[in-house]
């Protein structure tokens, strides 16, 4: 409840997503979806019930511990936000640097991630050069920079078209395949559809339904091809030549550097629990 | 902090201020006025000090002999006299020197002196004092002095040339601190728009898990180089702004017997001073408007 206009943002709401989940969170504007999200992070507090994520009990957090708290989740916005006067590779390395991390892990880390999201020939292009599938690719990549064992993405795929959405939501799907929790936030009820996991519906700050799969959801699914043999080809194909010469360029063996960055990017065992009145 | 991280947060405040160079160069016009304004306040402050000092090297004590003190006893009074805490400079004034000056000061009425000698006159002694609120002490203790038979002084001026010269001084503090907290106030809100136009970065900062010290590092290093440019730019500024007054200033401080304080001797200390209120007002102005700004905008998310 917001004390200033005592309005309720949130009522009653009991979610439970298990470590490894897939999780879109559906409804209409002003529903509440956003106030969600912002408790999940920890923005705000709850005025009734508690908060679990990560192993983190939300509403009993000290204010220093909640950019630690944050480390354990990656986050994916609308409007990518993305630094214009930074390149790809440094926007990504962006969020290692600003948690103290080595230069040496960042140079490792980065090219694992941007061959993940198909992105490493881009590298050195700065995000207005990229399209907004692109762009967010790059976002998401900076999501997982610091091994977060859960992705929340506000409406990742609310900026760009249909295609380039089918291609996010398939990379989130690869990322899922992991072991990372994924809670996307969206409208595209086609992409529910298609990808067919679990969707909570909120309407009017409350859960209107919670089921395990989209059978539910009244909308075509979408039929684009596969787009692996693009979105995470470097990561699949070991043998491009590509990906190889970049990760050089970055002094990196992929041959030996490529297993260690993958051993880094486990996802932390965790159950997330979010109750919220 | 770790060092490496120190090392990348410092390199963060350079590149900003070069990607945000628009805002960089505005902070630093506006702190470089506000340096302008203070180093001149405090140059006319230097200079009615001098005039002051002048003033009160004007202002000496004459210390009459005794006839009847033989040549040891009137040294004697100048040694204890030079020997006086609060005495600056002693100049002995023989009776004869004293007699010529009078028949030179009366001109063409010299006639009146005509047939009187020079022993109608005392020895004295002309005392400049240090400090002129010590004045009427110096002067009580000079009095009981052997060998002394009148001293003649003007307490009045005294008094007054040390209270012009304390109003001087707390008018000049009082000016100085209000012009720092008035420059601290500009810059923080220039600085403000500064941060106003990167909150995307510190969002992102707080999205993947920044700490508070980590977002405010490089702001607060872009203050401190941007105080530092603005002294030696102000710096320079000031010299020549000084340069063109010393012209006009000159001729009326030669017209009253002194002359213009040299910038140069005191460069080190209008530098000093200028790193000084540039770097805090630079660095205290990020923190207090990025502190602000974090109140403010502590979201992460976008509302619905």
């Amino acid at each position: 409840m917001y004390e200033d206009t005592k309005t309720k943002a949130l009522d009653n709401l009991d979610i439970q997503i298990e470590n490894g989940e897939f999780v879109f969170i559906v409804g209409s504007s002003g529903a509440g979806k956003s106030t969600l999200l912002k408790l999940m992070m920890r923005e705000e507090v709850p005025s009734s019930g508690s908060i679990n994520i990560n192993g983190y009990d939300l509403n009993n957090m000290k204010k220093k511990e909640i950019p630690y708290f944050r480390r354990s989740l990656g986050i994916v916005f609308q409007d990518f936000r993305l630094i214009q006067s930074m390149n790809v590779y440094d926007n990504v390395a962006y969020a290692m640097r600003v948690i103290g991390a080595r230069e040496g892990a960042i140079r490792k880390r980065v090219p694992y991630l941007l061959g993940l999201v198909g992105l490493n020939s881009k590298a050195r292009s700065k995000p207005n050069q990229l399209s907004g599938g692109e762009q967010q690719r790059v976002a998401l990549a900076r999501a997982l920079a610091n091994n977060a064992s859960m992705i929340i993405a506000d409406e990742p795929t609310g900026n760009i078209d249909p295609k380039m959405s089918y291609e996010i939501v398939d990379l989130l799907n690869h990322i899922n395949s992991d072991g990372t929790t994924i809670i996307m936030v969206t409208h595209d009820l086609h992409l529910v559809k298609t990808f067919n996991h679990r969707v909570i519906t909120i309407k009017d700050g409350v859960i209107e339904s919670d089921y395990p799969d989209a059978s539910h959801i009244e909308a075509e699914p979408y039929t684009f091809d596969s787009p692996e043999d693009e979105i995470g080809s470097y990561f699949l194909n070991e043998d491009s030549s590509d990906f190889d010469y970049l990760m050089q360029t970055y002094g990196i063996d992929p041959s030996k550097d490529i297993v260690e960055a993958e051993n880094v990017d486990t996802p932390v065992s965790a159950e997330e629990e979010v109750d919220a009145q | 902090m770790k060092g490496a991280s120190l090392g990348y947060l410092t390199r963060e405040g350079f590149r900003n201020i070069w990607v945000n160079r628009l805002l960089s160069l505005a902070t630093i016009v506006v702190l470089i006025s506000c340096l302008i304004i203070v180093g001149t306040g405090s140059l006319i402050f230097l200079n009615i000090n001098a005039v002051l000092d002048l003033i009160e090297s004007q202002n000496v004590v004459m210390v009459y002999v005794n006839d009847e003190a033989d040549d040891y006893m009137t040294q004697s009074l100048g040694v204890q006299l030079e020997a006086h805490t609060n005495v600056l400079e002693v100049e002995f004034v023989p009776r004869e020197e004293a007699f010529q000056r009078q028949i030179e000061s009366y001109g063409d009425k010299a006639d009146v002196l005509q047939g009187l000698s020079a022993d109608i006159l005392p020895d004295a002694y002309k005392v400049t004092v240090k400090d002129l609120e010590q004045f009427d002490a110096t002067v009580s203790e000079i009095k009981v002095m052997e060998n002394v038979i009148h001293v003649r002084e003007n307490s009045d001026l005294a008094s007054k040339l040390a209270s012009i010269r304390n109003a001087v001084t707390y008018i000049s503090i009082g000016i100085v601190a209000i012009l720092f907290f008035v420059s601290l106030f500009i810059v923080s809100n220039t600085i403000r728009i500064t941060i106003y136009n990167r909150r995307l970065e510190i969002s992102i900062m707080k999205a993947v898990g920044a700490t508070n010290a980590f977002i405010r590092w490089p702001f607060m290093v872009e203050g401190i180089l941007l105080g530092l440019f603005s002294a030696v730019l102000g710096l320079g500024i000031q010299y020549g702004v000084y340069s063109v007054a010393a012209i006009w200033l000159g001729n009326i401080l030669t017209e009253l017997g002194g002359e213009i304080v040299n910038f140069l001797d005191y460069v080190w200390v209008i530098f000093g001073m200028f790193a000084f209120i540039g770097v805090v007002i630079g660095a205290f102005g990020s923190i207090i408007s990025l502190n602000k700004y974090l109140k403010e905008h502590s979201n992460v998310v976008e509302n619905d």
